[in-house]
């Protein structure tokens, strides 16, 4: 993301928006390998409270993260669907309520997170201003499972 | 890193691991030209390429050790121990900034230049010396002129070679013992086109490969399962079954490397030490063209090295020991490694002074390992497998005669965790064997299926020793409580229960009203049941490694994906009784039941059925399976009855004759018996019990009776395999390792008990 702060004039940027609770997230299209819809994890017993669990992906078994768990809300019932990504860590599932569209965006809406925002505030890239509401862009690479193990405080 | 010099560490290393094993062979033949020109030439091609790759340090070393080599094969001085151990040196240094350039681009200045230097001057000094001693042959024998010289000698190093070999066994040479180099073709290729049928293959493509594979077997599993109905499709997904099998081998294939790898460090280890301690020692070594799963290579590295490491140690002693008690100076230290099935087996064995288990005893009890009234009762095989618990590794002197058990725990830990096995033997006096079973591969193993909290997971088969099924009423009684610890009586000892729903996490009170499945497991040595809510059909699983994080869980070995798509944890025995403070007990130590089998051999195990109203018996270590078989499934020829048994037939003694009267829609109990080579069913009314029994002598006589013994109190017909399956047909290799099954649906059987740990 700071690759796009830093830009002078105006980028365009796709992102992804994803629908979690009553909230809008975005996640950087370039992070994201695959969007599989109607995933339903394997759960893992004895796990920590934020993997959903495990997803068998293309001849590998993947470990899944809940977005709910982690920004603290209460776990759905509801089928969800399945976000891949990727970072330097190797790929990794996130599951969402349901993912909503790519949106193509100007780096002029978008700005970053203000400091009176402490809570999981490393969780969060910066924020575009859409017409009618804010959507948080998420940091992918805070998003690892083992980044997630290490907050002392637990998400 | 330049392409250029990634391909010169990899030749300058494979060139290093030859130059390694030529000079330990040069020590014993110090008049090999062959081994002389082998050493030169690796030095030589090092030296060129650091010309222009431009690596000053390491050229300057190279071209010393050059000059020195130089001399050495112009018969100027002789391969004397120390001069092999200064040219060893020499390859360490080689080897050390070869390391760091790989690690960091280039020779660090900061590296060791003392060091280096320090080794220069030893590899003059050498050379000096013997420029003395040589006298006429040139008193100023100093570097320039070494290296004038090196020219030539390259020039009559070819001609060497001619004259002896004919061909460029060099060449050959590395592509047998090439240490990242992936076979393509099957077979070694002649030597001088191996350039052109070898290809240096990455790894990391390989486990890719493997991955595809293990994927594109699970679809062919579940094609399989949807197509069976469907006729037009037999042909097709019976190729497609065909051709994965196929190419699962041929990937697999391509992921082995000869032992040699890791046999090839030994001679030089054993060198060291052995002017270490003060030994003498020959090394002999067989087998080393076995392959075996690159990643299995490595894993048992370190357990080879702690194997070799003790039987120089502890096993062969000094010569002057040796020599005392009549044996000859030199010691014999034998690595072996052979194929036997799915397994290959590596031998250490050495004949030095052995174990003696009398201090063994002693020094178990000492520390409190055994109870003292155990220790006295315990077999000497017993009292071997002492060596393996994790509280001896720390007595380093167990007497003065033997202290073997350094570390022991850890071989085992680390062969166990690649789920292979290891053994011990020793005779006081006359030397010890350590033998490790490895798999040929890690990525498919068989595994129970069992369901806990609703969901599948994979138990690995090594662990399991038998099944015990336990229905809905016994539930009660059969699984007791010493506080909030379950425990079952397995034939009369107490059985420390896991309860998988509440290792898991769930809240479980209450285990009465429901059926149970007890599965004894053997947890590295430690022997426990766990308690699951139900089976399902074993599996070969495909392992899939697990993100770190789910690892740090410490249960889960992997995971893997069933024939039904279904995702199952792979449970780890071993961190299950950790996790559930399972202890190493004396009544669990490992090999305890099967030596108590093998040395009372009359005193069987046996299952007790009723046939036609009477009682009958079955050897148990010969029981396969207990299943309950739709009548309507019986076959006949020749008008005895038959059975499809997983593809094979399976002829079936029904003494009762209960098939015939059975309504065609009812069930039979057949229980199956299989010696590894010949199988047999038996038609049972119903399963009674599993009983000890010795053999009944005949009065007055005295002899024994064969095919009756007293069981339950009662005189007891026995089936054996001779009668019903007639004589003994050959034995194939794979079929001894049966895996213990159970039917999950069969409502009648009582006990179910299979493979023990084999009792040799």
């Amino acid at each position: 993301m700071t690759k796009q702060q830093e830009g002078e004039s105006a980028k365009l940027i796709q992102v992804c928006s994803v629908r979690v609770g009553e909230e809008l997230y975005g996640i950087p299209l370039g992070d994201i390998l695959e969007i599989v819809g109607g995933a339903c994890p394997q759960a893992v017993p004895l796990a920590p409270d934020f993997i959903a669990g495990l997803v068998h992906y293309r001849g590998d078994v993947l470990t899944t993260v809940n977005l709910r768990r982690v920004l603290g809300m209460p776990p759905a019932c509801a089928v969800q669907d399945l976000l891949v990504l990727e970072d330097a860590g190797g790929p990794f599932g996130l599951v969402v309520d349901s993912v909503r569209a790519v949106l193509t965006l100007s780096s002029a809406d978008f700005e970053p997170i203000p400091a009176t925002v402490r809570k999981r505030k490393a969780l969060f890239a910066g924020a575009f201003k859409l017409r009618d509401r804010l959507m948080v862009v998420l940091e992918t690479e805070q998003l690892q499972p083992m980044r997630l193990a290490q907050w002392p405080e637990g998400v | 890193m330049d392409e250029l010099i990634r391909e010169f560490l990899i030749e300058s290393q494979e060139g290093l691991d030859r130059m390694e094993r030529c000079l330990t062979d040069l020590e014993s033949r110090p008049d090999d030209a062959d081994l002389l020109a082998e050493i030169f030439r690796t030095v030589h091609t090092i030296k060129g390429a650091t010309g222009f790759l431009g690596f000053k340090g390491l050229e300057t070393l190279a071209h010393t050790g050059e000059n020195l080599l130089g001399m050495l094969r112009d018969g100027r001085i002789t391969a004397e121990p120390h001069v092999i151990t200064v040219l060893l040196d020499l390859l360490d240094g080689l080897r050390s900034i070869l390391r760091t350039i790989e690690q960091q681009g280039g020779e660090s200045c900061d590296g060791n230049p003392l060091q280096d230097e320090e080794l220069i001057g030893r590899l003059n000094a050498l050379q000096t010396a013997s420029a003395g001693d040589a006298g006429g042959d040139g008193g100023m024998c100093a570097a320039p002129l070494a290296q004038a010289e090196s020219g030539r000698s390259q020039n009559k190093n070819g001609t060497n070679k001619s004259e002896g070999h004919g061909g460029g066994p060099v060449d050959a040479r590395s592509e047998e013992h090439g240490t990242e180099i992936a076979r393509i073709s099957g077979s070694p290729a002649p030597a001088g086109s191996a350039a052109e049928s070898t290809l240096r293959v990455d790894v990391k493509l390989l486990n890719r490969l493997m991955n595809l594979v293990g994927e594109l077997v699970l679809t062919r599993n579940q094609v399989l399962q949807a197509t069976a109905a469907d006729p037009r499709m037999t042909m097709l997904s019976r190729r497609l079954d065909m051709v994965t099998a196929d190419l699962r081998e041929g990937v697999m294939r391509a992921r082995m490397q000869p032992v040699s790898n890791i046999f090839s460090k030994v001679p030089r280890m054993v060198r060291d030490l052995s002017q270490l301690l003060g030994r003498r020692v020959r090394l002999e070594m067989e087998g080393q063209e076995t392959e075996l799963d690159k990643s299995l290579l490595e894993a048992i590295k370190d357990p080879l090295t702690h194997a070799v490491r003790n039987a120089l140690d502890h096993g062969i002693g000094t010569p002057a020991a040796r020599l005392a008690q009549g044996k000859p100076e030199e010691g014999v230290l034998r690595l072996r490694a052979v194929q036997e099935g799915s397994h290959v087996v590596v031998e250490i064995s050495d004949d030095g002074a052995g174990i003696a288990v009398e201090s063994v005893r002693a020094r178990a009890v000492e520390r409190g390992l055994i109870a003292p009234e155990r220790a006295a009762a315990m077999s000497e095989r017993e009292l071997l497998q002492l060596i393996f618990l994790p509280g001896f590794s720390t007595a380093r002197q167990v007497t003065n005669v033997s202290g073997r058990g350094v570390g022991m725990d850890v071989v085992r830990t680390n062969v166990e965790k690649i789920g292979g096995k290891v053994e011990l033997d020793s005779q006081a006096g006359r030397g010890t064997t350590v033998r490790m079973r490895i798999p040929l591969t890690l990525a498919i193993i068989p595994a129970l299926i069992v369901r806990s909290r609703g969901q599948s997971f994979a138990l690995p088969q090594g662990a399991l020793s038998e099944l015990v099924h336990i229905s809905r009423e016994d539930a009660k009684q059969a699984i007791e409580w010493v506080e909030d610890a379950p425990v079952y009586r397995l034939r009369g000892d107490l059985l420390p229960l896991v309860l998988l729903d509440r290792l898991l996490g769930a809240c479980v009170e209450d285990v009465g009203g429901r059926e149970h499945f007890i599965a004894v497991l053997d947890g590295d040595g430690r022997r426990y049941g766990l308690v699951v809510d139900g089976l399902a059909d074993p599996e070969e699983i495909v392992v899939k490694p697990l993100s770190p994080i789910l690892k740090s869980v410490g249960l889960y070995s992997g995971a893997t994906v069933l024939g039904s798509a279904e995702l199952a944890l792979i449970l780890d025995p071993g961190a299950m009784a950790t996790m559930a403070g399972i202890r190493v007990s004396e009544r669990n130590s490992p090999g305890n039941k099967s030596d108590t089998r093998s040395e009372e051999a009359s005193e069987l195990e046996y299952l007790v059925v009723s046939v036609g109203g009477s009682q009958a018996a079955l050897p148990l270590k010969e029981v396969l399976r207990i299943e309950q078989v739709p009548a309507a499934r019986m076959e006949y020829v020749d008008r005895k009855p038959v059975l499809n048994f997983g593809g094979r037939l399976l002829r079936v003694e029904d003494r009762a004759n209960r098939i015939p009267s059975a309504s065609s829609d009812a069930s039979v109990l057949v229980v199956v018996c299989s010696d590894g080579a010949r199988h047999a069913g038996i038609v049972a009314d119903q399963v009674l019990d599993v009983a000890k029994g010795s053999e009944l002598m005949e009065a007055g006589t005295g002899n024994t009776i064969p095919g009756l013994r007293l069981l339950r109190e009662r005189v007891t017909s026995v089936f054996d395999l001779d009668m019903l399956a007639g004589p003994e047909a050959p034995r194939c290799e794979d079929g001894v390792a049966q895996s213990p099954a159970c039917e999950p649906d069969g409502a009648n059987e009582h006990t179910m008990a299979t493979s023990w740990r084999e009792a040799g």
